[in-house]
């Protein structure tokens, strides 16, 4: 640390450079998940339901004695869960497993998709990830490959392909990449591929499994064993079957589960948060591994409505950390001098925004209060209420505007029907059911899902930014009158 | 041009958009709400005050299922640092919605249910959106520059709830829509010369005689349809809309009862749901040019300008004396940049209706906008001496900010003729 430089004497500059607003602007940038090794990374496991995605899923399949497993695991969309994944993944590998993350959206037509891609997907990842760090061979997804004989020239593949699979053991290349790309790109191979892994379908899983058991048996540690991971299967987008409100989440993950978890190792499926309140949701209790388990909010207040302090300290603290790793980066680069990590914060909250309290709450409060405790939230408010800043402290009244900019967002994503909806769910018992005119909301993140801090009481609210919009208070004035 | 929301507010939300474009480093994505017209003035005034940055347009002018591929061919083109986006609500209009659902409820009674979420439609995502949606990363991963959506009102509704994953990675915002908020006229003139109590009074005589049950079904859908007239005279719209919507369960064939209720969820700003209700009166009255006119206000509040013209275009082919149709035509074409025919349709409603004085002074902020100074002030003139608003207004419209300094100008604003 360089002594020269007294911090509180360039704080006045810092505050008025054009140049570090910008800085802090794209440090609140909402299309970049944190992967959790990242300087910024804030644990909120202590706010938000006691960490369930280590204690649901990771320390079961580390403790149980189990080669084999399949779990759900679910969230709102930009709460975090690509970042908790991410720390599900080191732990895993921390504890001697072999973990083959598989980012869905590159491998998969979400738009079309069905349990026979997923179980190709996976197939080519898990060769892909094994020949590059091991030795071990998928022989027999090779026999059951050439099985398929005049049948591969539908597969999208090549002569040359096909010839390849007659090559010795050693030489054969395996052509999960390219059958993959067919099944993600060309509608008429989609189809022949499916057909045909569908047609022999056990025959196809007998070699996978064995290939994986085989992964399983040479691998230098005993206790090692395999895990995939699908994230973002929660992105296919919604699609509504019939009148009952049956839609295509239901028919993959419900009805097609035995297919999903019919691989011999440990599988971690991400999940729409709206499949949790299916009218079928039993059956994924059955189906499937543990719960469902749900990333939720970050608690900034409890049910009956008072503030949580501990959920709001730990937004600040996460904000704190971004504005510090920007000011540090450009004092360091404007000073020319090296101050690492590990000082204290130049710029304090206090400085970043305005102190005054306005009804009864300052800026800074009244930023984090209606975020929700969703982190995306979070991040659209700060690099809102930066854009309209031209010299800091924030002023209540950008923070202000901000706000309304992601009501507005909000509003138009609420349809006329769904205010009645919103304002129950704000004055009832705060607990939805399995009824399908609450899942688009959760889907929408009208409504938000929390958890106790104890990790074991969940509940659900109106997301703030909604409970401000006139049309939800007059929802509200309306069920007063009706007496409920 | 008449338009009263235009304030430094949209002087201000310029600027937050050039604070954006200009802090953002690398890929950001930016939603400005506008009309084409005004899309392509907040474009020109970009690359005028980002004279070193490479700022282009991408003009989609058909359906597209692929926008990465047609960025990445342009990418390779030319050097990006801002590229404008206009144009995608034509890969979106075919998706709209346009028939209501009758939802049947759990006492087995039909309700209609033409919500916004079925405008929007559940059972299809249009592919655009779907490929937006999906290829997020390979957006952000790819484009390191900044993306700008110039969108009308229904085209952003849509992608904040048919690609969410996409909006939820943007940078920012901007609304520069104004307001469209232009009358609807029904057929209730007399009711509104009654006052509240009275209306009240009717409607609860009126509610009795349907009680009584002497009525045939036609008369009590008839009956309703009073009540929702009276309701809307009343301007409680909410009682109007349930009214008409009791009319139509009893004969869902009465167009004029569709019509009435597309007025109300309009006064609610319910418009994609007045959409499809003038739609539907239209299938039992196709030559209904009041119902035609009103879906294409409805149309323009959501900022789905083709459609809206061609709306009128068929209340026009009905009723070619149709002065206001030509008029809101004429304004219409001015929010997509056609200036010349903007004008055109001007005259052909003062061909009708010579004292059409909004009309006059709507010509003359085109005539300005097209350089015509001489045209400009005649117009003015006429619209001033027709109504003595337009000269205030002119006092600060900025449509006149290029003839402002204009001693004829002054003279016409600032002495008495």
């Amino acid at each position: 640390m360089n002594q020269s430089i007294n911090f509180e004497k360039i704080k006045s500059q810092l505050l008025a450079d054009k140049e570090l607003l910008a800085d802090l602007y794209n440090r609140f940038d909402p299309s970049r998940p944190l992967r959790d090794d990242h300087p910024t990374y804030v644990n909120c496991q202590d706010v938000r339901g006691d960490d369930n995605i280590l204690n649901g899923i990771g320390k079961r399949i580390v403790n149980e004695d189990k080669s084999a497993s399949c779990y759900l695991y679910t969230g709102h969309r930009g709460g975090g869960k690509s970042t908790e994944l991410y720390r599900l993944k080191s732990y895993l590998e921390k504890n001697d497993f072999f973990v083959i993350y598989l980012n869905s959206d590159e491998d998969l037509d979400l738009q079309n998709v069905q349990h026979t891609d997923i179980l190709l997907a996976c197939t080519h990842r898990i060769i892909e990830e094994l020949e590059k760090r091991t030795s071990i061979r998928p022989n027999a997804l090779f026999k059951w490959l050439k099985e398929r004989g005049k049948e591969l020239i539908n597969f999208g593949l090549s002569e040359v392909d096909i010839q390849n699979l007659n090559l010795s053991f050693e030489q054969q290349v395996f052509p999960g990449s390219k059958i993959v790309a067919n099944i993600k790109t060309s509608p008429s191979n989609r189809k022949k591929i499916r057909e045909q892994v569908e047609e022999h379908i056990i025959p196809f899983k007998e070699a996978l499994n064995e290939f994986i058991e085989e992964a399983h048996q040479k691998r230098p540690s005993e206790t090692s064993k395999l895990v995939v991971i699908v994230d973002n299967l929660d992105r296919i987008p919604i699609v509504k079957r019939n009148s009952d409100g049956s839609n295509n989440h239901d028919e993959l993950f419900i009805d097609q589960s035995a297919q999903l978890k019919s691989l011999n190792c440990h599988l971690i499926y991400t999940v729409p948060i709206s499949l949790v309140y299916s009218r079928n949701a039993p059956n994924l209790r059955i189906s499937y591994d543990g719960n469902t388990e749900v990333l939720p909010m970050i608690m900034v207040q409890d049910k009956e409505g008072n503030i949580h302090q501990a959920g709001i300290d730990k937004i600040k603290r996460l904000i704190q950390k971004r504005i510090d790793y920007a000011v540090h980066k450009f004092v360091e680069e404007k000073y020319s001098i090296s101050i690492g990590n590990q000082i204290p914060s130049i710029l304090l909250l206090e400085d970043i925004f305005d102190k005054t309290f306005v009804d009864g709450i300052t800026t800074l409060d009244r930023l984090c209060r209606v975020t929700g405790g969703h982190l995306r939230e979070v991040m659209f408010l700060m690099q809102e209420s930066i854009n309209f800043t031209e010299k800091l402290p924030i002023s209540r009244k950008n923070v202000e505007k901000a706000i309304a900019t992601s009501r507005n967002a909000y509003e138009n994503a609420v349809d006329h029907e769904d205010w009645d909806k919103l304002a129950e769910i704000a004055n009832k018992p705060k607990r939805i059911d399995n009824e399908e005119k609450y899942r688009q909301l959760l889907f929408s993140r009208c409504v938000l899902e929390y958890r106790e801090v104890d990790g074991k009481k969940i509940w659900h609210d109106v997301h703030p930014l909604i409970k401000e919009i006139d049309e939800f208070q007059e929802a509200c004035q309306r069920l007063k009158k009706s007496g409920i | 041009m008449v338009n009263l929301l235009e304030t430094e507010t949209t002087a201000e939300t310029y600027r937050y958009l050039k604070n954006g474009l200009q802090r953002k480093r690398g890929f950001g994505l930016f939603f400005v709400q506008c009309s084409p017209a005004e899309g392509y003035k907040i474009f020109e005034e970009i690359k005028r005050d980002f004279p070193k940055k490479q700022i282009t347009i991408l003009s989609l002018e058909q359906e597209i299922d692929d926008l990465y591929s047609l960025i990445a061919e342009k990418q390779i083109q030319e050097t990006i640092s801002i590229l404008f986006i206009q144009g995608l609500e034509k890969s979106l209009i075919p998706y709209l919605q346009s028939e209501p659902s009758f939802q049947v409820t759990l006492s087995g009674e039909k309700n209609i249910h033409g919500g916004q979420g079925n405008y929007y439609r559940l059972d299809t995502v249009p592919p655009i959106l779907a490929h937006l949606n999906l290829q997020r990363e390979r957006f952000r991963d790819n484009f390191k520059f900044c993306l700008v959506f110039l969108l009308p009102k229904f085209a952003l509704k849509y992608l904040i709830r048919r690609a969410p994953d996409f909006f939820d990675w943007r940078s920012g915002v901007f609304e520069f829509s104004e307001d469209q908020s232009q009358m609807i006229f029904g057929k209730y003139q007399e009711y509104l010369t009654l006052a509240s109590d009275e209306r009240y009074a009717k409607i609860l005589e009126i509610k009795d005689l349907i009680k009584q049950n002497l009525q045939t079904p036609e008369n009590q859908a008839l009956l309703w349809l009073e009540i929702g007239d009276l309701y809307f005279a009343d301007k409680n719209y909410v009682q109007a809309l349930l009214s008409f919507d009791q009319a139509l369960k009893i004969n869902p064939e009465i167009y004029k009862a569709w019509y009435y209720r597309g007025n109300a969820l309009v006064r609610l700003g319910r418009f994609e749901e007045a959409i499809i209700s003038y739609e539907q009166a239209l299938k039992f009255k196709h030559d209904d040019q009041q119902s035609w006119f009103n879906r294409g206000l409805a149309l323009g509040n959501l900022g789905n300008i083709e459609e809206e013209i061609l709306s009128y275009d068929q209340a026009l082919k009905i009723e070619p004396y149709f002065h206001k149709a030509w008029y809101n035509r004429g304004v219409a074409l001015g929010a997509l940049g056609k200036i010349e025919e903007e004008i055109t349709s001007y005259d052909e409603a003062l061909k009708i209706e010579p004292n059409y004085s909004q009309a006059w002074y709507n010509k003359s902020c085109a005539y300005t906008l097209q350089s015509n100074t001489q045209l400009a002030l005649k117009s003015l003139e006429k619209a001033i001496s027709l109504d003595e608003q337009y000269r205030e207004m002119a006092k600060t419209d900025s449509d006149f900010d290029t003839i402002r300094n204009n001693p004829a100008f002054q003279s016409l604003i600032f002495n008495k003729i």
